[in-house]
């Protein structure tokens, strides 16, 4: 698998695909720390860390699916133009390995990107004087909700990348998923569950809780990680679907 | 002479129509083995079910004296090298890349990749971007691609694509060496019967989706008899007189078949006699191209 895997890495030289997704994971990083900095002014410390990771899983919700089929459509594109899904298949390498491999070198890109994007945020945090030492049980639940969810916006926009040579589509299902992502947390819950890139957004540490006319209190939460558990299960089955196309495609 | 390759009523069904008729092909080690027919006869298509890109609706496949299947196939490819239709590369790479890319794939000595290179005469060009290459050049380079393995069965298919007269040379003699130089069996298809002729040592004919010929270049040549062109003074009259031996006219010459040393001639006292002028009797035998044309009824070379 590392044989794999290297020459997946091999293959993306000169494509400049990390840094296309340190761009789009280096605005959403900024735009959080803007708005935190927004609330840090308004209302100090309190709730402080869990404002920031909540605006951060809400942008999740907005970048992470277009950073993903962006990620995911130059890594597969470069099969289509050159045609050489034809050329590995004469080599006698297993598809279904091969197909892993691309996978798991955009899961690694984007969790490199994603690590660099919470260390950058950390060290804002540190600089801006934010109380108390790090909560690492809320990081760990909102970094790792996030790789859940991106596991089954990955496998999905692997399969459309793969299977749709113009990819164009693959970036308009990226675009549907972002406005889905964004637009998730004011749906109903009935309706969020069906909807796979909401799954960002409930990883919100804070609750709003109404107390009257135009009045909220807000409390902090424990991130819910179940729907991401849940949409990771689906990725898993999205995945499976995918690989099985490609290892059925005729040449 | 071992079987490299064999195959039982193969077809391939697309949308109801077969495209590929129940062929059987046989390669012997050793051999190149020259597939001809016209655009859309099925050769690309018969090409891809011997290497698995395809899965046949009826047939089998056997490589290397194995049945081909999902399991095995792996296994037996590891002893094949392949360019069909259009080469495939990394346009965002080297030459040299590419390369490297089956390379770390299937785990090639390093002295396989500047052999490669330097049997399709790439030197010079592997640091150049594959998206800078000629079509020519690109060419090449899926031939390196495939014979980096040096593999048992090399199959190419249409390998002088785009290559200029000096190149088309090149490749023609490089294949012809393969077999004695590196063991090899080749199966390569090509609408240019005249390179076929050159370079193959047995030939398989498809048309419509079926094997209408498969055997030796000396059989196919032998299938087609003899005959005798006259050309006269008066073609019309010369037809006339000689209605019983049914002659065919093509461009002032009148061709008869099957004519013994006697009839001949008897045939040329006739005309003689008759006051018609003879102004030449020759002896023809048909082209691979002619051959080809009576086999398919198209134009040999496209």
């Amino acid at each position: 698998m590392i044989r794999y895997l290297s020459l997946e890495f091999y293959k993306i030289r000169r494509r400049g695909v990390f840094l296309t997704a340190l761009l789009l994971c280096g605005v959403e990083g900024a735009w959080t720390a803007y708005s935190v900095q927004s609330y840090f002014e308004e209302n100090g410390a309190n709730l402080i860390w869990n404002n920031l990771f909540t605006n951060l899983a809400m942008l999740h919700g907005l970048f992470l699916p277009l950073a993903i089929a962006v990620l995911s459509s130059r890594i597969c594109d470069m099969e289509h133009k050159g045609d050489t899904w034809k050329l590995l298949g004469t080599a006698a390498e297993p598809m279904g390995k091969l197909y892993f491999a691309k996978f798991l070198c955009t899961f690694l890109l984007l969790t490199v990107t994603l690590v660099l994007e919470l260390a950058a945020l950390l060290t804002f945090a540190a600089w801006r004087g934010f109380p108390g030492p790090i909560p690492v049980g809320l990081v760990g639940k909102v970094f790792l909700g996030t790789m859940l969810v991106s596991v089954f916006v990955l496998a999905l926009q692997q399969w459309i990348a793969m299977a749709v040579p113009n990819q164009l589509v693959a970036l308009i299902v990226g675009m549907a998923g972002s406005f889905l992502g964004l637009v998730g947390a004011l749906f109903p819950p009935q309706v969020r569950a069906f909807l796979p890139w909401c799954g960002y957004a409930e990883l919100s540490s804070v609750q709003a809780v109404p107390l009257g006319d135009h009045e909220w209190q807000y409390l902090a939460m424990d991130p819910n990680i179940v729907p991401a558990l849940l949409v990771f299960v689906l990725g898993i089955i999205v995945y499976f679907l995918g690989k099985r196309r490609l290892c059925r495609k005729e040449f | 002479m071992e079987t490299i390759v064999s195959t039982e009523g193969l077809s391939k069904e697309y949308g109801g129509v077969f495209r590929v008729k129940h062929v059987d092909l046989q390669i012997r080690e050793g051999e190149v083995y020259g597939f001809l027919g016209p655009n859309g006869a099925g050769k690309s298509t018969t090409m891809k079910m011997l290497l698995g890109l395809v899965k046949p609706t009826q047939g089998t496949v056997h490589l290397f004296g194995k049945q081909m299947n999902d399991k095995n196939r792996v296994e037996i490819l590891r002893q094949t090298g392949a360019l069909i239709e259009s080469p495939s590369y990394y346009g965002h790479l080297t030459g040299m890349e590419n390369l490297r890319v089956m390379q770390k794939l299937l785990d090639i000595p390093e002295k396989n990749l500047r052999e490669a290179l330097r049997i399709v005469r790439l030197e010079n060009q592997a640091g150049k971007k594959v998206s800078h290459y000629s079509l020519g050049m690109k060419q090449r380079l899926g031939i390196a691609m495939a014979l980096m393995r040096f593999p048992k069965l090399l199959v190419l298919d249409e390998p002088t694509n785009g290559l200029d007269p000096a190149g088309i040379e090149e490749i023609r003699e490089l294949i012809k060496a393969l077999p004695q130089q590196y063991g090899m069996t080749v199966m390569l298809s090509s609408h240019l019967l005249a390179e076929v002729d050159q370079m193959a040592t047995a030939v398989g004919i498809i048309d419509h989706g079926e094997l209408i010929f498969q055997n030796s270049l000396e059989v196919l040549r032998r299938k087609s008899a003899h005959y005798v062109a006259v050309r006269t003074q008066d073609s019309e009259e010369a037809a006339r007189l000689l209605e019983r031996y049914r002659p065919k006219r093509e461009a002032g010459w009148l061709l008869l078949e099957n004519l013994s040393d006697a009839a001949v001639a008897q045939i040329n006292q006739q005309l003689v006699c008759s006051g018609v002028q003879v102004f030449r009797i020759e002896e023809r035998q048909r082209s691979l191209e002619e051959i080809f044309l009576d086999l398919t009824g198209k134009e040999g070379a496209l």
